[in-house]
């Protein structure tokens, strides 16, 4: 660990001295986290590859702002993040998802979470129920999407999706509630409006 | 994954279940290698915009040298007009001592 990041300090020092094969380098350690954010955070209709290109690129130009006070990758993360932001907002603005989208396993799955007593468990549904967070996390504010998203969905704790965000603690736990309860309002209205 | 269901109170609700499934999917660990030519788009990105923040730098400094060297060319044109101004009022000044005093 410690290697690691001797390493990526002596890499990042290089980039800032203007090697071109550091800079390469740096682009293949931080590439799978940008990517990971990316996948997690993404507005549908903007494709991965391009966000993940718009994020490395803010990262180079940054570069310069970077004091060390957190890992770089923590802060590359942020910056992932608040691009994603970014294009959530936006997408916010104009959604383009309606309810007769859902799949008939997506539907069925949506069925069997609101069932009372139902783990919804099943092997092989679990990508299913991905995409169904998926395109109800898609109803949320982009602020409250992200937040749900980094606690539900990913397992981060409360700090660290303060540090990650900027965010103080309480305000994601406010944000987090609130979230939720919209959730569970939109699964029992869809299942409603799915049986009529 | 523990915190995250650490977050979620009540297992029989329905986000929560949803939740809790959809974090049992397989993280999508597909292309993890930067696709051929990104790198390539980033550093050039990268330098035209080094570039960028340079020209504009020398253009502020050039702009800087070029009101300065048009402010001293003023002052040495006018300098005898701005010298006479200062002695006027001098005199200007001289003359209301001389009429506060009579």
């Amino acid at each position: 660990m410690e290697d690691t990041h001797a390493e990526m300090v002596a890499c990042l020092a290089r980039v800032r001295n203007g090697d071109e094969a550091a800079a390469r380098e740096l682009v293949d350690r931080v590439y799978p986290l940008v990517l990971r954010v990316v996948r997690g955070h993404r507005p549908r209709a903007v494709p991965e590859e391009d966000l993940a290109q718009e994020v490395l690129i803010k990262m180079f130009t940054r570069l310069d702002q970077y004091r060390q006070e957190v890992p770089f990758e923590h802060w590359v993360s942020r910056i992932a993040l608040t691009t994603c932001l970014d294009h959530l907002r936006a997408q916010y603005r104009r959604p383009e998802w309606r309810l007769a989208d859902l799949s008939e396993e997506e539907s069925r799955y949506l069925e069997e979470c609101c069932a009372a007593d139902t783990q919804g468990e099943a092997p092989g549904e679990a990508m299913a129920a991905r995409e169904l967070a998926g395109k109800l996390l898609e109803h949320l504010n982009p602020k409250d999407r992200v937040v749900v998203t980094l606690l539900d969905l990913e397992g981060y704790s409360v700090a660290e999706v303060a540090a990650l965000t900027g965010m103080n603690g309480t305000l994601i736990k406010v944000r987090a509630f609130r979230a939720r309860r919209k959730l569970r309002r939109l699964m029992e209205q869809w299942r409603k409006e799915k049986k009529i | 994954m523990a915190e995250g269901e650490k977050n979620m109170k009540n297992p029989q609700d329905p986000w929560s279940k949803l939740a809790a499934a959809a974090r049992r999917a397989e993280p999508d660990l597909r292309d993890e290698v930067a696709p051929y030519g990104l790198t390539t788009r980033v550093l050039a990105a990268w330098r035209q915009h080094a570039q960028a923040e340079i020209n504009w730098e020398r253009f502020g400094w050039r702009a800087l040298a070029s009101a300065f060297a048009v402010a001293a060319i003023c002052v040495m044109l006018n300098y005898n007009g701005l010298k006479s101004f200062g002695d006027d009022n001098l005199e200007v000044a001289d003359m209301v001592d001389t009429e506060t005093v009579l």
